[in-house]
């Protein structure tokens, strides 16, 4: 780009020589030189999204592999325990070993839905079934639900709630999914799983809900990349289940709902995540 | 008694390949994260680890790093137990100073437990 530049601001001036003046000259040099700056940036910055999205795509495809391979790979080392013979299995330890498999198969089916929805997203074949929903309830019966498994043993999830009416519309299905996995991050990215704390607020016709943990935080280098699919947005070293692509997802649900989805941070104090959507007044 | 660490967060990886090791009759030190994975072999100095590359806390990266690098742990074998599958974790791990990489997907438990005898043999 450089040899270009130097070129043309040789030819410029000789040619201006010919037409212009001198202070027509360095006008003439200075514009195209600035032209061609311009354009190598422009050039350079193109090729750095692409190689960007070329190493977020192979990023991804690396982690999905990973997320795929270790529930099968839970799956296949059970079941070669259960029938080995070397070793003698309770009923107590073969329900357990059961359980297991049963969780690693939810879990796969979990990420080949995922990946499923985000190619339905991106060729805008994705269905939706908006109606009337309760957000207080359906966060409050999804914290029910959860709360029991033994995964979710040592948390603790407060819910407050403040105003009146938490209707809102858009399809129930996919905001559990939003909500789910909105506490699902709150809870993997907490220090203290004990500190995780749901609001759920109404007021000029928006119901807002946030969600806030003390946990790992994000890394402010991070932060544009949190929404978009194949990232995983806070770093690798504390994240070991999940695809990267629930966040994208929700952002596409909340935004379709005419909702808007964010989030604040800080890095080793904790996340707040929070969507707005507009209030359903009941005709 | 040969104690073999393993640093491993998936519940139903480390509980079979426990199982398996135990049947053995090696001890096994189970460790969830890479920080107490790495308390823990310095404390404990096993025979052997097994090392899991994507774990909480510590990446298993920085954990084989931190063992190689150190007096106290660096003899220690290390094989890699991981689904990474890339060419660039296979040669960051071995040159880091693993002994073995292990793609778990590709081997039966009872292959693994052959890789570690080989292991603990050339020791």
């Amino acid at each position: 780009m450089g040899f270009i530049n130097i070129i043309s601001i040789i030819a410029a001036y000789f040619i201006g020589t010919k037409y212009f003046d001198e202070y027509q000259i360095v006008i003439l040099v200075s514009a195209l030189s600035m032209f061609i700056l311009i354009i190598g940036y422009l050039i350079v910055q193109s090729f750095e999204r692409i190689a960007d999205a070329s190493r977020m795509k192979t990023d991804f495809l690396n982690i999905a592999t990973h997320q795929l391979l270790t529930p099968l790979s839970s799956i296949r080392w059970i079941t070669e325990t259960l029938l080995s013979e070397k070793i003698d299995s309770s009923p107590t330890q073969t329900n357990e070993y059961l359980q297991m498999i049963r969780v690693s198969s939810q879990r796969m089916v979990k990420l080949i839905s995922d990946l499923l929805d985000v190619n339905r997203i991106e060729e805008g074949r994705i269905q939706m079934n908006p109606q009337p929903v309760d957000l207080h309830q359906t966060t409050d019966d999804i914290i029910k639900e959860i709360m029991p498994q033994n995964e979710f043993k040592e948390v603790e999830v407060k819910l407050e709630h403040e105003g009146e009416n938490f209707l809102v519309f858009i399809d129930p299905t996919r905001l559990r999914m939003v909500i789910q996995n909105l506490i699902d991050n709150a809870i993997k990215y907490s220090i203290s799983k004990k500190d995780i704390q749901i609001k759920i607020s109404s007021h000029n016709s928006l119901v807002k809900f946030e969600i806030e943990d003390k946990g790992i935080g994000i890394k402010k280098s991070d932060y544009d990349k949190m929404f978009q699919k194949f990232s995983r947005g806070r770093t690798i070293k504390f994240s070991t289940t999940g695809s990267g692509l629930g966040l994208f997802i929700a952002k596409f649900v909340i935004e379709k709902a005419g909702g808007k989805i964010g989030f604040d941070s800080e890095e080793n104090k904790g996340s707040r995540f929070w969507f707005i959507l507009p209030e359903y007044k009941p005709r | 008694m040969t104690k073999i660490l393993f640093i491993e967060d998936e519940l139903s990886l480390q509980k079979t390949m426990t199982d398996f090791l135990k049947n053995e009759k090696y001890e096994v030190v189970n460790a969830y994260d890479g920080e107490n994975g790495l308390t823990i072999a310095q404390k404990e100095k096993p025979d052997l680890i097994l090392l899991d590359l994507i774990i909480p806390k510590m990446d298993g990266f920085s954990v084989l790093s931190t063992l190689k690098s150190s007096a106290e742990t660096s003899a220690i074998p290390v094989i890699v137990l991981t689904n990474l599958e890339g060419t660039k974790d296979v040669e960051q791990a071995l040159e880091l100073g693993a002994t073995t990489y292990l793609v778990k997907a590709n081997y039966t438990l009872e292959e693994v437990i052959t890789k570690i005898k080989d292991s603990l043999q050339k020791i």
